[in-house]
C-alpha cells in the first residue's frame, strides 16, 4: 500500500489505508482522512483531505497523474517503493521487496539477522538518476539481503527478505 | 473591379488555421483546409468544409509544399489562398504561383513581399523616405570603409548579419576595442546560419522596447493604421505577450509612431494587412522591419477596434475599398494577448510533449480564446509549440491584467507542461503591473519569476489524488481487514 510519489523532483513515501467507510493517508507519520468526490459534469472534483476540501481535476495516464488545484497543474508519478512477493493464499503476504524498476544498490543498510522496525531503510536504490529508500514495510528481523552495493538489477530482482512471522 | 471569393483555401494549421476559418465561413464563404497526419484530429479540420492531406518530408515541409497546396486549392475550387503567418506567408514566390495559378493571394504584392523581406533594402528604403532608423553603417555601401562608418557610430552597437533574422548572429558591442573581434566572429555566424557573411552595424537601444503598428491597404491606395500593439515580453527573441495601447508612450509619441507606419505602407503602397515593427527606448523610435502579413498577436488590436482584420483581409482582396478613414479607427480599452506554448520555463523553455488529457477553457468577461488544441490531441515537437493565446479585453490595463489572470487560473489543461502558471507570474509581478518591460525583462526577472515550490498542504493534496485515482492502490488497500488497518495512532 506504499508508494513514492514524485512531484516536480520532490520525492515522498505515501501509504493508502483503509479506514471505516473511507480511505486515510499516510506520509512520515502524518495521517488523515481523504476522499476523492465523484466527478461533476465538466469533470471537476472534490478532494477532501483532513479538513480541507479542494476543487480539483484528476486524469490519470499509466503511473502519471495529472492534477489541477488551485489554479497550478502538477504531475505526480507514482513508483513502486517495493513489490511484495506474494504467497498465494499464504497468511505473510508479504517476504520479499522487489526491485520496482532497473537499477543500481548505492547503500545497505542492515544485515541479516537484524531487527528493524517499520518504516526504517534497509537499502538505497538507484533508478534512473533517482535515489529511492527500500524502507521495512512492517515490523520484523531481515532473513537475506541478495544485493551488494554496486550491483546492479533488472525490474523485479528480489532486494531483502523479512523471516516469516505470524501476523499478531 | 471586385470580385466575389467564393472559396478559400487556408494553407496553415494550429490556432490560426482555425481562427482564419471562423471568419471564411462567418463571410458565407466555403473553407479548405490542408493538413499533415498528426494534425488529422485539430479542429480545424474537424470544422472545415473539406480537408486534403499533404504530406512532406517532414510535417513541416508538409505545410510548405506551394505546388501541392496550390493544386489542392486548384482541385477543390478554391478562388483564394489565405496563407496566414510563418509558412508560406512571406514567400515572393509562392504569391507568384498563386497569381499564376488564377487564384487570389490573400496578402499583399509579391513585389512588396520581396521589398521587406529584404531587411536592408526594406531599412534603405524607409530611411531614403525620411522615416526613423537607427543610426547605421551597411557594409555593402563600402566595404572598405565599413569598420571605420561602425566605429564613428559609437557604442553601444548591434551587429547584425544582412541576411539575418530570429537575432541569430547578432552580437551587442559596448568596448569598441573589442569591435573587430566581434564583427569577424558575427561574420563567420552569418556565413555558418545563412551562408553570406556580409553584415551591418546599428546603435544598439538598451533595455528595448518592441512596439508595432498594425496597418491595413486597399486596393484603392487607402491606407489606415490600427494603433500599436506592444510585444517587449520576449524570450529568446520570441514574444511571449502582447498588448495594446503601450503603456510605454505618451499620447503625442504613440501619435508620430502610428503616423510613421501608415506613412512607411503608404510609400510601398501596401495593400492587405501589415505590421510595422520599431525599436523604442530614451523617447526615440526606429524602424526595424516590416511583417508582410496577419501578425500572431493581431487579436489584441481587433479586441480594441471592434474590427475583423481577417475578414478586412478578404474584403481587400475582393478588391473592395476600406470604406473608412483614420479618423473612424477608435481604441477602446485595453487588450492582453499570453501566448500559451507547450513548454518548460524552468528548463530554458524547452518544448514539452504529451497528450492533452483535459482541457477546458473558463468564462471570463472579455476572454477570447484562440486555440488550435482539443482533448485527446497529441501534442508532438513537430511543429512550433504554441497551443493557444488568451486574449482579454478590460476597460483598462488593471482589469485587463485581472481578467487575464482570472482567465490563465482558471484554465484547465491537463497532461502537457505549459507555461500557464509562468504566464500568471508574470502578470503579478510588479514591475509588469507598471509597464516598466523591455525585450530583456523575462530574463532580467529569471529569479523572481520562477514559480515557488508547492506548499506542504499542496503537497498532501496532490500526493491525496494520485493515490485515490490508483485503482491498483485503493484494490491493495481494499485488501487488507479494516481492523488491522485500523491499528496505529491515527484517530479521526
Amino acid at each position: 500500500m506504499r508508494r513514492h510519489f514524485e512531484i516536480d523532483g520532490t520525492a515522498l513515501d505515501a501509504a493508502l489505508m483503509r479506514h471505516a467507510d473511507g480511505y486515510a493517508l499516510d506520509v512520515g507519520g502524518e495521517r488523515q482522512a481523504i476522499a476523492l468526490s465523484p466527478a461533476t459534469s465538466d469533470g471537476a472534483q472534490t478532494l477532501r483531505v483532513g479538513d480541507r476540501l479542494y476543487r480539483v481535476h484528476v486524469v490519470r495516464d499509466g503511473d502519471e497523474t495529472f492534477v489541477q488545484i488551485a489554479g497550478r497543474s502538477f504531475t505526480v508519478r507514482t513508483i513502486e517503493p517495493l513489490t511484495v512477493f506474494a504467497h498465494a493464499g499464504g497468511a505473510n503476504a508479504d517476504l520479499t521487496a522487489r526491485a520496482p524498476m532497473p537499477g543500481t544498490v548505492v547503500s545497505v543498510r542492515i544485515q541479516p539477522g537484524a531487527r528493524v522496525a517499520k518504516g526504517e531503510t534497509l537499502m538505497v536504490i538507484e533508478s534512473m538518476k533517482l535515489e529511492t529508500a527500500i524502507t521495512a514495510w512492517r515490523d520484523g528481523t531481515v532473513e537475506a539481503v541478495h544485493m551488494a552495493v554496486g550491483q546492479t538489477f533488472d525490474r523485479d530482482t528480489p532486494l531483502v527478505s523479512l523471516v516469516a512471522e505470524a501476523v499478531e | 473591379m471586385t470580385h466575389r471569393i467564393g472559396t478559400v483555401l487556408i494553407a496553415n494549421r494550429g490556432e490560426i488555421a482555425l481562427r482564419i476559418l471562423r471568419t471564411v465561413k462567418a463571410t458565407g464563404c466555403r473553407a479548405v483546409v490542408v493538413f499533415h497526419a498528426l494534425d488529422a484530429g485539430s479542429p480545424a479540420v474537424r470544422e472545415a468544409d473539406l480537408a486534403v492531406r499533404v504530406e512532406g518530408p517532414t510535417p513541416v515541409a508538409a505545410y510548405l509544399d506551394a505546388a501541392r497546396i496550390i493544386a489542392a486549392a486548384r482541385d477543390a475550387g478554391a478562388d483564394a489562398i489565405h496563407p496566414g503567418y510563418g509558412f508560406l506567408s512571406e514567400n515572393a514566390a509562392f504569391a507568384r504561383q498563386v497569381a499564376e495559378a488564377g487564384m487570389v493571394f490573400i496578402g499583399p504584392t509579391p513585389d512588396a513581399i520581396d521589398l521587406m523581406g529584404d531587411k536592408v533594402r526594406a531599412r534603405a528604403f524607409v530611411a531614403a523616405r525620411g522615416f526613423p532608423v537607427a543610426p547605421s553603417a551597411i557594409e555593402d555601401d563600402d566595404p572598405a570603409s565599413f569598420l571605420a562608418r561602425a566605429r564613428a557610430l559609437g557604442p553601444p552597437l548591434l551587429i547584425k548579419p544582412a541576411a539575418g533574422g530570429g537575432g541569430k548572429g547578432m552580437r551587442i558591442v559596448r568596448d569598441m576595442a573589442t569591435l573587430d573581434t566581434e564583427v569577424e566572429r558575427a561574420r563567420s555566424e552569418g556565413q555558418r546560419y545563412f551562408g553570406d557573411g556580409r553584415l551591418y552595424v546599428e546603435r544598439y537601444v538598451e533595455r528595448p522596447r518592441h512596439i508595432e503598428v498594425q496597418v491595413l491597404g486597399d486596393a484603392h491606395g487607402t491606407v489606415v493604421h490600427l494603433w500599436e500593439r506592444e510585444c517587449s515580453v520576449q524570450r529568446r527573441f520570441q514574444k511571449v505577450i502582447e498588448e495594446t495601447p503601450s503603456p510605454a508612450l505618451t499620447q503625442a509619441e504613440r501619435r508620430d509612431i502610428c503616423d510613421a507606419a501608415a506613412g512607411i505602407a503608404r510609400a510601398v503602397g501596401y495593400r492587405n494587412a501589415g505590421t510595422v515593427e520599431f525599436i523604442y527606448g530614451d523617447g526615440a523610435f526606429y524602424f526595424l522591419e516590416m511583417n508582410t502579413r496577419l501578425q500572431v498577436e493581431h487579436p489584441v488590436t481587433e479586441l480594441v477596434t471592434g474590427r475583423d482584420l481577417v475578414a478586412e483581409q478578404l474584403r481587400i482582396a475582393e478588391g473592395a475599398a476600406l470604406g473608412y478613414a483614420q479618423a473612424d479607427v477608435r481604441q477602446d480599452g485595453h487588450a492582453i494577448e499570453l501566448r500559451l506554448y507547450a513548454e518548460d520555463p524552468v528548463r530554458n523553455y524547452a518544448p514539452t510533449t504529451g497528450r492533452i488529457a483535459r482541457l477546458r477553457w473558463p468564462e471570463v468577461e472579455g476572454l477570447r480564446v484562440d486555440s488550435g488544441i482539443s482533448e485527446g490531441q497529441r501534442i508532438s515537437a513537430a511543429f512550433d509549440p504554441m497551443l493557444a493565446k488568451v486574449i482579454v479585453h478590460g476597460a483598462d490595463r488593471m482589469q485587463a491584467i485581472a481578467r487575464a489572470r482570472q482567465a490563465l487560473q482558471e484554465t484547465v489543461l491537463l497532461g502537457i507542461a505549459t507555461n500557464r502558471e509562468f504566464l500568471d507570474r508574470v502578470l503579478a509581478d510588479h514591475l509588469f503591473a507598471t509597464g516598466a518591460v523591455h525585450t530583456g525583462f523575462l530574463d532580467e526577472r529569471a529569479s523572481q519569476l520562477a514559480l515557488p515550490p508547492p506548499d506542504h498542504e499542496t503537497l498532501m493534496a496532490l500526493i491525496a489524488a494520485a493515490a485515490l485515482s490508483d485503482t491498483g492502490l485503493r484494490g491493495e488497500a481494499d485488501a487488507v481487514p479494516p481492523l488491522y488497518a485500523a491499528i496505529g495512532a491515527w484517530r479521526n
